[in-house]
């Protein structure tokens, strides 16, 4: 069977299931239809993940119970027309539910260690707006519609010109984002189904924030402060409910959307620098350096000798003066790294690394799909779903070093890149790569327990068997635009792999909330030359004064590398829906692996991985592409 | 209750059944490819692409870009060497010629395999470069096929002998291997089981067999990937004559090719098709060059250095 096809099969039967479907949503709309009494509940239509601040217990991470979503319609009305319109006589402030809030924070670094390079720091990072939208009408019981939206004021701007200053937008940024926007069908073309479709944000899985089988929307974490949201998607979803025990949902993605990504997330790919701005290496590349040494053409030092000497041609001076500085430097069969570095710097200009991103295009086969079937056996509630769709964070696909010697500057000759500013005297280093968005199946099972004994804690686990596509990293060096090295080695392979997460969580009275969790696997982890990790995620919730003050503990370790990241935060409610917090995210660990002084050229695998790191040495929180270490304070009124 | 956990069981089951043999695979170097062609001689495509336009001398394998020191691409000019007898270097191909069905009518097909071949008292040792196989295509089908630099090195290991005169090519029939175990006999069946120890993974990429970059479009739905295969084709080579100014050394010959696809990346590239072998334009030619002539030069040119064969 052509897995392709999946999404297309998916779909038609979506389509199928939904014939006759715009004219039951237009007899809704006139009230002419035959209202079954649906008890879904608020927060089903309004996932709650703007305020940035985990809440104790997020409903939208729990399934609602099956019986809650069954639609009771008495069998022998389904599909009689002539009980229609009971309940399109009410008042039409009835039907529409207006929310939404308006909220202000300022985030300020409290280092100068994490930035791009050293030094950087000490200022406010963040300053947002946020004025929010939502807006929910239901006509008559048959049918809903939700809009969500939000317009985000930034106080922090660009750098501007004098022209910019005769305008609003590069000193006042903003912009408008349409969270959800759907129609829902309730009861319709079945009395035991009901179906959504438009722009949706939909949450499976029953841990909290880590849900592996949770793949419809991808994450937002373009605010890093806001675990929560996610990136809205156009999607088709179904709902049956054939016992009061089976809930299956079929959902159809047309569309596949990455996840977004902090803004440090460039500096997963960025050049690492000291604090005199010198290049110090290059960024972790996932690839088996020890199999490229030991499958490179022994001709290659030759050759490369060559090349370098052709493309030193009318350079004899600085060709005499790197020899001799690179002699200098060569002691013993060893190599002082910081004046390799010195080295590098000095005869080098190298750029920033240019990322692309791959991305799939907009045909049928890449299009997403997902089925769940979800059993309520009280106490005890359990999924198993199927996805089928590409993951949502970029994976490393190749990357190319283009090299142009100063002899070929300013006419440089079978150059790969197309860089037109070079440095003259020196060899301009240009580096590219591109990741990638791999294919993937994911089958996936949840269940949640909850005790109507208070001392019993409540219990939850979510796992997912991810069977990828293979991703093999590319690696290529180019000297005045001759192949000087091509590597290929496995990033990703097909070997079948499990995220998962498994946890408890409790409270008494209104006083503490505990939730304690394992996770294997963090959200961007697809078992590439990283792994898979193994994480520790505590929170701890203390309320006092009848709620109004909650100090949250929050912290994620990695088991592995032992970094780690800590969020407290303390929120007090002055009056009923406003909200002042304070709160400080931190992370911890190595920025940079950790890389020998003394280079020793005989192990020549060792010597590279000193200037280009292992993948998997990176440190999970200590990275800078993890974030910076901030205080917030934020604002925030609800209606 | 019990109900209920055993429907969730064949669930499970189910999907993972159907989930069975994925042969997803993307590479980051095909990739690049694409992005940035190159020729084996690791200059960048746009460089071998300009030459091209200029229907002269492709690049040579030291990377020059200027080809003014190649000899032998341009059909005009004849390297400064001996023309007399069987002695020295030769380019040569062995174009066999065929038809396909994999779907709708018979394709005709035609696969040149290209050869540096180095001519001794009696000898003409050929060494593998490449193999380029051309599939007309129909209104359903149409497919190309692109050889690896690890297939191409483990082929090109093992030379072919062919017994030869100062005048030209004994007829002789010779049977040409790919990642076949030494345990199967020129006439055998190929096993079924599909093993490293049948098939052996002489270009060492981990899968039996050898492994070729396949691109098949069928019924308007494009698919590329690899394919992993073995085969045995059996050549009868008719006496071949030296040309009288002692240029070329041409013949005809027959073949009978068996292939067995081992695997692929996709499914839908795990079906082979038979190869119908046609006798009019089933040849091999020879055509004499100098010691610097190398493989990317042959394979850049083939088609013009034989236009003018006898």
């Amino acid at each position: 069977m052509n897995m392709k096809k999946i999404p297309g099969i998916i779909a038609a039967v979506l389509l199928l299931a939904l014939a006759g479907t715009p004219a039951a949503a237009q007899e809704a709309f006139d009230g002419t239809q035959w209202p079954p009494p649906v008890n879904e509940s608020e927060d089903d239509q309004f996932p709650g993940a703007e305020d940035g601040v985990p809440p104790a217990t997020d409903t939208d991470e729990v399934p609602p119970a099956p019986e809650e979503d069954v639609p009771p319609a008495p069998e022998e009305d389904e599909g009689s027309d002539s009980d229609m319109n009971t309940s399109s006589s009410g008042n039409w402030t009835d039907k529409i539910t207006f929310s939404g809030y308006v909220s202000s924070d300022i985030s300020f670094i409290v280092e100068d260690w994490r930035g791009p390079t050293p030094g950087d720091g000490y200022r406010f990072d963040t300053n947002r707006n946020d004025v929010n939208f939502k807006l929910k009408i239901d006509p008559n019981d048959n049918v809903g519609i939700v809009t969500d939206m939000r317009f985000r004021f930034y106080g922090l701007y660009d750098g501007i010109n004098l022209v910019d200053l005769s305008k609003r937008g590069p000193i006042d940024p903003w912009d408008f984002q349409l969270n959800e926007a759907y129609v829902q069908v309730k009861g319709k073309p079945w009395s035991k189904m009901d179906f959504k479709i438009g722009r949706v944000m939909e949450t499976w899985g029953t841990a909290d924030m880590f849900n592996p089988t949770d793949n419809l929307n991808a994450r937002d974490f373009s605010d890093p402060l806001d675990f929560f949201a996610k990136v809205p998607n156009s999607m088709v979803i179904v709902n049956i409910y054939p016992t009061d025990w089976l809930t299956i949902t079929a959902a159809w993605l047309p569309i596949f959307k990455p996840a977004m990504l902090p803004r440090s997330a460039k500096n997963a790919f960025a050049l690492p620098r000291n604090s005199a701005g010198q290049v110090t290496g290059f960024p972790a590349m996932p690839m088996d350096t020890e199999d490229m040494m030991n499958n490179i053409d022994p001709s290659l030092g030759d050759v490369a000798l060559d090349a370098v000497m052709e493309g030193m041609e009318g350079k004899e001076e600085l060709m005499g003066a790197l020899m001799n500085d690179a002699m200098a430097l060569y002691g013993g069969g060893k190599i002082n790294r910081s004046q390799l570095i010195n080295l590098l710097n000095k005869y080098a200009q190298i750029n920033e690394p240019e990322v692309s991103a791959w991305t799939p295009g907009f045909d049928i086969s890449n299009s997403q799909a997902a089925l769940k079937f979800q059993f309520n056996v009280d106490p005890v509630t359990f999924s198993l779903s199927y996805f089928y769709g590409r993951f949502q964070f970029p994976v490393a696909y190749w990357g190319l070093v283009d090299i142009t010697s100063p002899g070929k500057i300013p006419e440089p000759t079978g150059k790969v890149t197309d860089t037109e500013e070079f440095v003259q005297d020196k060899f301009n280093v240009d580096v590219l790569a591109e990741t990638y968005y791999p294919r993937m199946h994911v089958v996936g099972a949840d269940f949640s327990y909850s005790s109507d004994n208070k001392w019993v804690p409540g219990f939850f686990a979510e796992a997912a068997l991810i069977i990828p596509e293979q991703v093999k990293f590319g690696f290529r060096t180019y000297l005045d635009g001759k192949l000087l090295l091509e590597s290929s080695n496995v990033n990703v392979p097909t070997t079948p792999f499990i995220k998962a997460t498994v946890g408890a969580d409790w409270s008494y009275k209104d006083w503490i909330y505990i939730n304690v969790q394992y996770v294997r696997g963090f959200y961007d982890e697809f078992n590439d030359m990283y792994g898979i990790h193994n994480y520790f995620v505590p929170n701890v919730d203390l309320m006092f004064f009848d709620n109004e003050l909650l100090i949250r503990l929050t912290a994620a370790l990695n088991c592995d590398d032992v970094s780690f990241m800590l969020f407290p935060t303390i929120t007090w409610t002055v009056v009923p829906a406003v909200e002042l917090s304070v709160g400080y995210m931190g992370f911890f660990g190595p920025t940079q692996p950790k890389a020998p002084e003394e280079l020793d050229l005989s192990n020549i695998s060792e010597a590279v991985t000193a200037i280009i790191p292992a993948y998997a040495s990176k440190s999970r929180f200590g990275q800078l592409a993890s974030g910076r270490n901030v205080v917030f304070f934020k604002a925030k009124v609800s209606w | 209750m019990k109900t209920r956990i055993e429907f969730a069981v064949v669930l499970l089951l189910v999907g993972a059944l159907s989930l069975a043999g994925c042969g997803w695979d993307v590479d980051g170097v095909d990739r690049m490819n694409e992005m940035y062609p190159k020729s084996d001689d690791g200059q960048s495509q746009d460089v071998i692409e300009d030459d091209a336009e200029q229907d002269v001398e492709p690049p040579d394998a030291t990377g020059d870009d200027t080809g003014d020191d190649v000899v032998g691409t341009d059909i005009n000019v004849w390297p400064d060497v001996s023309y007399e007898g069987i002695e020295g270097h030769w380019a040569g191909r062995l174009v066999s010629r065929g038809k396909m069905a994999p779907i709708g009518d018979p394709v005709d097909m035609s696969t040149s395999d290209l050869f540096l071949a180095q001519g001794t008292e009696g000898n003409l040792t050929l060494t593998f470069c490449d193999e380029i196989i051309d599939v007309n295509p129909n209104e359903l089908f149409s497919t190309s096929t692109v050889t690896k630099q690890a297939l191409r090195e483990a082929i090109a290991a093992t030379p072919i002998e062919l017994t030869a005169t100062a005048g030209g090519i004994d007829a002789q029939k010779i049977v040409w291997r790919w990642a076949l175990a030494a345990s199967i006999g020129d006439d055998d069946e190929f096993p079924e089981e599909v093993t490293l120890e049948n098939y052996p993974d002489i270009d060492e990429d981990t899968f039996e067999g050898v492994t070729m970059s396949v691109s098949v479009v069928a019924f308007g739905s494009p698919t590329s990937g690899e394919r992993y295969m073995a085969k045995r084709v059996k050549f009868d080579l008719a006496a071949g004559q030296m040309s009288g100014d002692g240029r070329w050394i041409t013949g005809a010959m027959t073949y009978v090719v068996d292939e067995k696809v081992l695997g692929a990346s996709v499914a839908m590239l795990e079906t082979g098709a038979t190869i119908t072998p046609q006798t009019e334009g089933t040849v091999y030619q020879f055509r004499r060059v100098d010691d610097q002539f190398d493989c990317a030069a042959l394979v850049a040119g083939h088609k013009d250095l034989f236009r003018d064969a006898p």
